[in-house]
């Protein structure tokens, strides 16, 4: 049965889309907010760049059958770097290429098409060859048929695998608990213990309208960032852009009852948050921080302990622990979801060359020996605008976020 | 009432894809439609789809005598009725995109003296191949037609009659009132009826190409069926141009000719 590709490259035609991108959302599993409407749409608002240097243009696909059900949709941009001119650089990437605050980049697609509207995704943008050099798809389950489609249709470069941890909810905490290994039982009564010993309380409290607490989330994820002398977590909403980004995404969120800002307070004032974005009977748990002079209690251990308690209780089927291996996460047992991003260059004359040209340039400009010299500055200036495609340069593929994100 | 556009849509034992292509045209929103299927099939294949469409929006005109393979002449049983402002010739295996019609009309009121209006084709199709070159081919017209927005309707007109195809039937929308000064298609013309159709509304009432997708084109085999002839297809142009030397001299004739084969072809 062949499908439908069509595109979706202005401001109104996303808009029209949206009521049935809601419904194609609400039937995913794992849900993704990055997939979301509201996602693509603010984040097109926020990071979306119009400069000489670089033109971000809205070139989404969505996959139809021909009766004109929805049955797919790529939430992809085209980056062109200059803007104009033919030497300029053509990619066609999903919606997210920001620095980590999107977790995940993928295809949304409805439950048991995934395979049909893969290959007929790829079929079009390889017909399409000639408007892009090279062509990034991420969100893929690794060995799915989707991820095969891809393969077997395009010349795809090595591509990551970044595992997103699911964690499936007994009815019980004790039935949670009685699955965890010695260690982490261990560790969850001492994340109890000290504090109640030393006289420190610790409660949980669940907001739901961002504003002040979305505020105290940044304060303390910035704190976090600054901590020294353990694992260095970057502090992701340092740029004014990120965070009004998030402000108006939470402000919407809320607005739908699907923001949930978990803190642990104490003594008067919070000491660990983390965000929460609550999708029917899933939970998605995005980024943390945590008041340094209480980090000696685990008290981000603590704060995920309360907050499972709480998803149990408000009867959440799903938590997503996000992407990125770390103990803090495998040590609640949850499955990992493996899901790769792939690179494909164009099969025209200029794609190869481009690229290749491309990851010279790139290699330069992080070496380290060149950096000091004149030339390494030179490259750095030309780049200070805009750091690469990916636009997370610390991290090793855009759906990786900072190892060890919780502990 | 006056709906804002008439689908005028000629069929020939497609009955699948002649609901998926009513269908398309009836979901269009934010205007009004019409949808006129005129059966080419001495079986009444169509008649089942109507029955199912169950639309007061749809009404159904069997062929009295079945052409046998003359799309031009049963499209022309089914303009006259059309009461549309605007008329779509949709074949009976195409889709209309989504939100195309509601595009279309404020295009059309953005540009009050032109009578045409068409867009990007893009062919979708199960065989992959096909649907590849037909791709090709097609964009390869979306440049040629782009580069004729800039430089007017002589441009289009040069190019449509003298140029290979800038377009299908489906993928053009035109206004009622051009149809019925046409005439109509021309009933002597069995291939690219539609070209040649094309041309003279170009000519007659000029023609705004937008830059999006105006047509899901389905590739495989044609309306009705009709196999590729080189002698009628030559035929067919020939008329057009003899219609042409007749209607606007031959000075204007070889004008469009040298047009079409010297500064047309350098760009």
């Amino acid at each position: 049965m062949p499908l439908l590709v069509e595109p979706i490259e202005s401001e109104g035609a996303l808009a029209q889309l949206e009521g049935e991108w809601d419904e194609l959302f609400a039937l995913s599993s794992p849900k993704l907010p990055f997939l979301s409407p509201r996602w693509a749409r603010l984040w097109l608002e926020h990071f979306a760049e119009d400069s000489a240097a670089v033109h971000d243009r809205l070139s989404m696909r969505a996959v139809r059958s021909t009766g004109g059900q929805l049955l797919g949709l790529a939430p992809l941009v085209s980056t062109e770097r200059p803007a104009t001119g033919p030497l300029r650089v053509r990619v066609l990437q999903p919606i997210g290429s920001d620095p980590n605050v999107t977790e995940i980049r993928g295809t949304l697609c409805r439950p048991g098409s995934e395979e049909a509207v893969t290959r007929a995704l790829v079929s079009q943008l390889r017909r399409e060859y000639e408007a892009w050099d090279w062509l990034k798809l991420g969100g893929l389950v690794q060995g799915s048929p989707a991820h095969l489609a891809i393969t077997q249709s395009l010349a795809v470069e090595a591509s990551q695998c970044v595992p997103d941890y699911l964690l499936t909810l007994p009815s019980s905490w004790e039935a949670l608990k009685e699955g965890l290994s010695r260690n982490m039982k261990e560790s969850l009564r001492k994340c109890v213990n000290a504090p109640k010993r030393d006289g420190v309380t610790l409660e949980l409290r669940v907001d739901s309208g961002g504003g002040a607490s979305l505020e105290r989330f940044f304060s303390l994820h910035t704190e976090r960032a600054s901590q020294s002398g353990t694992v260095r977590h970057r502090d992701v909403f340092a740029s004014p852009q990120a965070r009004a980004f998030l402000r108006a995404y939470a402000a919407e969120s809320a607005a739908k009852n699907e923001l949930r800002v978990f803190e642990l307070w104490s003594e008067g004032e919070v000491v660990a948050t983390r965000l929460g974005f609550l999708f029917q009977d899933e939970l998605y748990l995005y980024f943390t921080g945590e008041r340094i002079a209480l980090a000696r209690y685990s008290v981000l251990t603590r704060l995920m302990a309360e907050i499972l308690q709480w998803a149990i209780a408000e009867r959440v089927r799903l938590v997503n622990l996000s992407p990125g291996t770390d103990h803090s996460k495998t040590r609640w047992n949850p499955e990992p979801l493996p899901l790769v991003s792939v690179v494909a260059v164009s099969p025209s004359a200029r794609g190869p060359l481009v690229r290749q040209l491309y990851r010279g340039v790139e290699a330069l400009r992080t070496s380290a020996r060149l950096r000091a010299s004149p030339l390494g500055t030179v490259l750095q200036l030309a780049s200070r605008s805009h750091a690469g495609f990916d636009r997370a340069p610390s991290t090793p593929v855009e759906a990786g976020p900072p190892p060890d994100r919780e502990r | 009432m006056q709906p804002d556009f008439s689908v005028v849509i000629p069929t020939h034992r497609r009955p699948t894809e002649l609901l998926e292509a009513a269908t398309s045209a009836l979901a269009q929103k934010g205007v009004t439609v019409e949808v006129v299927i005129i059966d080419d099939s001495p079986e009444r294949s169509a008649e089942p789809v109507v029955e199912r469409l169950a639309d007061p929006r749809v009404s159904y005109l069997p062929m009295p005598h079945p052409s046998g393979g003359w799309p031009g002449r049963v499209r022309n049983v089914g303009w006259p009725r059309a009461k549309g402002t605007f008329i779509h010739f949709l074949d009976d295996d195409d889709l209309v995109p989504r939100g195309h019609y509601a595009q279309a009309k404020k295009e059309f009121a953005e540009h009050p003296d032109e009578g045409v209006l068409f867009g990007k084709i893009l062919p979708f199709g199960a065989d992959e191949r096909q649907a590849d070159e037909e791709f090709r081919y097609f964009q390869r017209a979306s440049e040629r037609a782009r580069t004729c927005q800039r430089l007017g309707r002589w441009a289009f007109t040069a190019r449509q009659y003298f140029e290979p195809t800038l377009l299908v039937c489906s993928a053009a929308l035109i206004r009622r009132e051009c149809v019925a000064a046409l005439g109509g298609f021309d009933p002597e013309v069995r291939l690219v009826e539609d070209a040649t159709f094309f041309a003279r509304a170009f000519r007659e009432f000029g023609v705004h190409y937008t830059d999006r997708v105006t047509l899901h084109y389905r590739v495989g085999p044609s309306l009705m069926r009709s196999k590729y002839d080189p002698a009628e297809f030559s035929h067919s142009y020939h008329r057009a141009h003899v219609t042409y030397r007749e209607r606007y001299g031959e000075l204007e004739f070889l004008a469009m000719k040298a047009l079409a084969q010297t500064a047309m072809r350098a760009l």
